[in-house]
C-alpha cells in the first residue's frame, strides 16, 4: 500500500472546509487503483491494519522517549486520533513538554509552545496584524500567533486570564481563529495539550466547567515509580527526538478511519447509561453532559481501531471512561470533605454499571 | 447453508444451550431450598397423607419418604421450568464472546446490521469466530448434582424427615406392646356386635335409600365399631379409644333423637286426647294386635285420634259442636303443631306440624272438609314417625350391645395399659387398692396382667363400682320395661368383674346432652360420680403423674365424692 505524499496547506484547508470529506477514502481509492475491486470488508480490513500500524508506531515512538507513563501516552494518542484535545495535570518535570515535542516530531507536523502568564494577551496566542514595509509603501500583514501549529502545548493554561483562555478554547472548539473579523483556519491535524500545575494554585484563573468540557480528556501525570526513575537517571543525555513516523495527512486518514469504526446499539446505550449514571450519585454535584457521550464513543472507536477491531466493544468505553468523565463531573462538598475524588467515583460507577441492560 | 446462516444458527443453538445452562445453575443454587421443601413435606405427612384405620402403623415412614421424594422431584422440575428461559440474541452473543474470550466480536456481528464496510467486517469476524465451533464445548453445562458428601447429607436429612414424618403416636406402643389376647377378643366381640347391628339394619336399608341409610347414626356407629376393631388389631390403642368415644357420642346423639320422638309422641297424644272425643280407639292397621305398651301405644292413639277427629269433622251430625269445644280443639291443634315444630325431628315432624297448622286454620275458618283432609295428612305423617320410632327401638337393642362391647374393649385396653406400666410404684398402688377393696383379690394368679386386673377390680370395689369376691361374674343385667339397657356387670379381665352403676346408651348420654343444652341435669351427681371415679383412678395409675402428687390428687377425688 502506497500512502499519498504530504499534502499542501491548501489541501488541508479544503479538507477542513468540507468536514464530510473522508481523507481515508481517498487513500484507499488510490490504493485500489490497478489492483482490482476489493470487497467492502477487505477495504475495511486494510484501513484497520493501516490505522493500527500508524497508532503502534506513534505509541512506540512516544514510549521510547517518555518513560513510565504508558497509560497516559495511550490516552494522549487516543485523544489525538479522536480529534480531541487533552488537559494534562502534573507536577513540573514530569515530561509534559517532552511529550508534546516528541509527538509533534513523530507526526511530522509543526509544534509550538505557549507559556501562559497573567499578562498574556489573546493576540499573543492567535496573532496580530502588523504594519510592514512593502514596495511602494506600507501594508498591514497578519502575523500568525503560536496557535497556528499542528500540535500546541499550552503550558500552565490556568495562569492566563479568562479572556486569553477563551481565545485558545475557540481555536480548540472550532479549528479556526478570528482576527480582525476574518476567520483563519488552523492547520490540520490540530491538537492542543494544555497543562495545569496542581501545586501552585495562587494567582491562577481556574478553567470554568463549560470550558473544561472542550477538552476531550483530562489526564493526570503520575509520579514514575522507582524502576522508571532509575532508568531515567541512567540516561546521560536527553533522549534524541525521534524522526517522523507518519505525516499529518496520514494522521487525518487514521482519524477518519476511527470515525468509521462501527458501534452497536448496545455499546452506545452503555455509554449513555454511564453518563446518566453520573447524575444518580448523591456525592456528585453535577454530572456529565451529552458531549461526554460523544467523547466516550469517539475515544472508544479509536481504542477499537488501535486494537484492530471493526466495531466498538463495551470494554473500550470502560477503558476511556476515567479520563473522559474526570473533568466533566463535580463532587459535592461532603464527598470532597470525605476525601473522595472524581476518579474514585468514576471507577465505582464503571464497576457498578452492568454491561447488559436490564430487559434487553 | 451459507456462512452467514451458519453462524446465526450457532447463536440460536447457543440460546437453547444457555437456557438449559441457566436452569441448571439456578437449580444447583436452589437445591438446598428444594430439599428443605422436601423435608417439610415429609414432616407434614401426618397432615398431607394421614393414616386411615385400615393402614398399618409403619406405613407412615414410606409414605413420608414418598412425599419427600415427590416434593423434591416436583420442586426440582418447578425450579427448572421457571429458570429455563431463552436469553436474547444479544445476551447469547455476549456469552459466546465471553466463552471465546473475545471483546464483543460476536455481539457486534449480531448487532450491526447496517451496510457499511466496517459493519460487514464485524459480521465477517463474528462468522470467522463462530463457524465450525461446537456450542456444547463452548458452553459446557455445569454440574447439577452436588458433591458426594452433600448428597449423603441431603439423603440423610430426607431420611430423618421421613422417620419424623412417618411417626405415629401409637407406633412405639404397638411395637413395644402389641395387642393382648383379651384386647383382640374384645375387639372381635365389638366387630361381631357391629355385624349384628348391620343385620338388624338390613330391613332399614331396604326401606330407605342408600344415601340416607349411609348417613344414619346407626351406620356411623357400625362403621366406628369396625374402625375401633381394626385400629386395635393393628396395635393403635389410642385410635381405638378415639373411635369408641366417637361411637359413644354417635349413639348418644341417636338416643337423644329417639327420646325426642318419644317425647313428641307423648305430647301429641296428650294434646289430641284432650281435643278428641273420649271414645275408645279401635286397633290401628299399623298395630292390629294392640300389644304395644307405653308411649308407642299413646302415639298410635294420637294418630287414631287425628283420624277420629277428621271423621267427626266430616260427620254432619256432629256439626253442632259447642263453641267451647271448638275453641278447645283449635287450641289443642295449635299446641300439637307447635310441639311438632319444636321437636326438631326432621322433615317428617315439620310436615306434621304444617298439616296440623293447616287443620287448625281450616277449622278456625269453618272449612270442616279441609280441616279433615289436613288431619288425615297429619295422621299419615304421624304414622311415618311411628314407624321411625319402631325402627329405632328395634335397632336400639343392637346399639346397646354395641356400646356394651365397646365398653368392654375400652376396659381391656385400659387393663393392657396397666399391664404395660409394671413399675414398683404401680405395684404399691395396686396393693393399696386391694386393701381397700370389699372382697380383696387373689394373690398370685396368672401373672402380672391378672394381678393387675384383680387390683383394678379391688379399686373399683373400693369406689363402689364392684362388688362381691373377685372371680364372680355378674353377667348382663336384665332389661327393664322401658327397654333401656342397664349394664349391671362389667367384665374387666378374665374372671374379674366389677359392677357399674352407669347406664349405657340413652340414659348416660342424655345427662350429658341435657347439660350441654344448659338444661337441668336428669340424674343426680351421686349417680354419675362412680363413672368418673373410675376414670380418676385410671388417671392416677398413669405414670405421667408424679408419685409425690398422686396422694394429693387422690385426696381431692375423695373430697368431691358424694356422701
Amino acid at each position: 500500500m502506497t500512502l499519498p505524499s504530504a499534502e499542501s496547506r491548501a489541501a488541508e484547508s479544503r479538507a477542513h472546509d468540507d468536514p464530510s470529506r473522508d481523507v481515508a477514502s481517498d487513500v484507499f481509492t488510490n490504493d485500489e487503483e490497478g489492483s482490482g475491486p476489493r470487497s467492502r470488508h477487505e477495504e475495511a480490513e486494510l484501513r484497520l491494519e493501516h490505522a493500527q500500524a500508524v497508532g503502534a508506531k506513534l505509541l512506540t515512538g512516544l514510549k521510547g522517549v517518555i518513560l513510565g507513563q504508558d497509560a497516559v501516552l495511550e490516552h494522549v494518542l487516543t485523544a489525538l486520533l479522536a480529534h480531541g484535545h487533552v488537559l494534562l495535570e502534573g507536577a513540573p518535570g514530569l515530561g509534559k513538554t517532552q511529550l508534546v515535542r516528541t509527538l509533534s516530531s513523530l507526526v511530522g507536523g509543526t509544534f509550538s509552545r505557549i507559556q501562559f502568564t497573567p499578562d498574556l494577551m489573546p493576540s499573543d496566542v492567535v496573532g496580530t496584524s502588523l504594519v510592514v514595509n512593502v514596495e511602494g509603501g506600507k501594508d498591514l500583514r497578519f502575523r500568525p500567533g503560536p496557535i497556528f501549529a499542528g500540535l500546541v502545548l499550552a503550558d500552565e493554561i490556568n495562569r492566563a486570564t479568562p479572556k486569553t483562555q477563551s481565545a485558545l478554547l475557540e481555536a480548540m472548539a472550532e479549528g479556526q481563529v478570528t482576527v480582525e473579523g476574518r476567520s483563519r483556519p488552523l492547520p490540520r491535524p490540530f491538537f492542543v495539550l494544555a497543562t495545569e500545575n496542581p501545586i501552585e494554585m495562587e494567582g491562577v484563573f481556574p478553567l470554568p466547567e463549560a470550558q473544561l468540557d472542550r477538552f476531550l480528556m483530562k489526564l493526570v501525570l503520575p509520579m514514575p515509580d522507582l524502576d522508571t526513575l532509575a532508568l531515567i537517571g541512567a540516561r546521560a543525555d536527553e533522549p534524541a527526538i525521534p524522526s517522523a513516523v507518519t505525516t499529518p495527512d496520514e494522521l487525518l486518514a487514521v482519524q477518519a478511519t476511527a470515525r468509521r469504526i462501527a458501534s452497536a446499539e448496545h455499546v452506545r446505550r452503555y455509554a449513555a447509561r454511564l453518563v446518566l449514571a453520573t447524575h444518580d450519585r448523591p456525592e456528585v454535584r453535577f454530572g456529565a453532559g451529552p458531549r461526554a457521550v460523544q467523547a466516550l464513543m469517539a475515544c472508544a472507536r479509536v481504542k477499537a481501531m488501535l486494537a484492530g477491531r471493526p466495531a466498538v466493544a463495551i470494554a473500550d468505553v470502560r477503558a476511556v471512561a476515567g479520563p473522559i468523565l474526570a473533568h466533566r463531573i463535580a463532587l459535592g462538598f461532603e464527598a470532597e470533605a470525605r476525601g473522595r475524588t472524581t476518579a474514585n467515583v468514576i471507577a465505582e460507577l464503571v464497576d457498578a454499571l452492568p454491561e447488559a441492560e436490564p430487559g434487553r | 447453508m451459507s456462512r452467514g446462516d451458519a453462524w446465526t444458527a450457532i447463536v440460536e443453538r447457543a440460546r437453547d444451550r444457555l437456557a438449559t445452562r441457566r436452569a441448571r445453575i439456578v437449580l444447583r443454587r436452589r437445591l438446598g431450598l428444594v430439599l428443605l421443601v422436601a423435608v417439610l413435606a415429609s414432616i407434614a405427612r401426618i397432615v398431607l397423607w394421614p393414616l386411615t384405620d385400615d393402614d398399618a402403623l409403619l406405613i407412615g415412614v414410606p409414605r413420608a419418604l414418598a412425599l419427600g421424594l415427590s416434593a423434591f422431584v416436583l420442586g426440582s422440575i418447578g425450579v427448572w421450568l421457571v429458570a429455563r428461559r431463552r436469553p436474547s440474541v444479544l445476551q447469547a452473543a455476549c456469552e459466546l464472546d465471553a466463552a471465546l474470550g473475545l471483546p464483543d466480536v460476536i455481539v457486534s456481528g449480531v448487532s450491526l446490521q447496517e451496510d457499511g464496510p466496517f459493519e460487514a467486517l464485524a459480521r465477517r469476524r463474528a462468522a470467522d469466530a463462530l463457524v465450525g465451533r461446537d456450542v456444547a464445548r463452548l458452553l459446557p453445562h455445569p454440574r447439577v448434582i452436588p458433591s458426594a458428601g452433600r448428597v449423603v447429607l441431603g439423603a440423610l436429612a430426607l431420611l430423618i424427615a421421613a422417620v419424623v414424618g412417618g411417626y405415629e403416636r401409637s407406633v412405639a406402643t404397638a411395637l413395644v406392646s402389641p395387642p393382648t389376647g383379651a384386647e383382640l377378643a374384645a375387639a372381635e366381640e365389638l366387630a361381631e356386635a357391629a355385624r349384628a347391628l348391620a343385620e338388624e339394619r338390613e330391613e332399614t336399608r331396604r326401606e330407605e335409600d342408600a344415601a340416607t341409610a349411609e348417613r344414619s347414626p346407626e351406620a356411623r356407629a357400625e362403621s366406628l365399631a369396625r374402625a375401633a376393631q381394626r385400629a386395635l388389631a393393628r396395635g393403635d390403642r389410642e385410635r381405638a379409644l378415639e373411635r369408641i368415644d366417637e361411637l359413644r357420642r354417635t349413639v348418644g346423639e341417636r338416643s337423644a333423637a329417639a327420646e325426642g320422638l318419644d317425647r313428641l309422641a307423648d305430647q301429641l297424644a296428650r294434646h289430641l286426647d284432650a281435643a278428641s272425643p273420649s271414645t275408645p280407639s279401635p286397633p290401628s292397621p299399623s298395630n292390629p294386635s294392640g300389644a304395644r305398651a307405653g308411649s308407642a301405644s299413646r302415639q298410635r292413639s294420637a294418630e287414631e285420634q287425628m283420624r277420629l277427629l277428621a271423621r267427626r269433622l266430616r260427620d254432619p251430625s256432629a256439626s253442632g259442636q259447642s263453641a267451647e269445644e271448638r275453641e278447645r280443639t283449635l287450641e289443642r291443634l295449635a299446641r300439637s303443631a307447635d310441639e311438632a315444630r319444636r321437636s326438631g325431628q326432621g322433615r317428617e315432624s315439620e310436615q306434621l306440624a304444617e298439616a296440623l297448622s293447616r287443620a287448625q286454620a281450616a277449622l278456625a275458618e269453618g272449612r270442616a272438609e279441609d280441616a279433615a283432609r289436613a288431619l288425615e295428612e297429619a295422621a299419615a305423617r304421624a304414622d311415618q314417625l311411628s314407624e321411625a320410632r319402631e325402627r329405632a327401638a328395634r335397632e336400639g337393642e343392637a346399639l346397646a350391645r354395641l356400646l356394651e362391647r365397646a365398653g368392654l374393649l375400652e376396659r381391656a385396653v385400659q387393663l393392657a395399659r396397666l399391664g404395660e406400666a409394671g413399675e414398683p410404684g404401680e405395684g404399691m398402688a395396686l396393693g393399696e387398692g386391694e386393701g381397700e377393696g370389699a372382697g380383696g383379690g387373689e394373690p398370685g394368679g396368672e401373672g402380672n396382667a391378672r394381678s393387675l386386673a384383680e387390683g383394678l377390680a379391688a379399686r373399683l370395689a373400693a369406689l363402689g363400682l364392684a362388688e362381691g369376691p373377685p372371680g364372680v361374674s355378674h353377667g348382663p343385667g336384665g332389661r327393664g320395661s322401658d327397654r333401656r339397657t342397664e349394664r349391671s356387670g362389667l367384665p374387666t379381665h378374665g374372671d374379674v368383674h366389677a359392677r357399674s352403676q352407669v347406664r349405657e346408651g340413652e340414659r348416660a348420654v342424655g345427662v350429658l346432652r341435657g347439660l350441654g343444652r344448659n338444661a337441668e341435669a336428669e340424674r343426680e351427681y351421686a349417680d354419675v360420680y362412680p363413672s368418673y371415679g373410675a376414670v380418676a383412678e385410671d388417671a392416677l395409675s398413669d405414670e405421667r403423674i408424679p408419685a409425690a402428687r398422686r396422694e394429693a390428687i387422690r385426696r381431692y377425688f375423695e373430697a368431691i365424692r358424694p356422701e
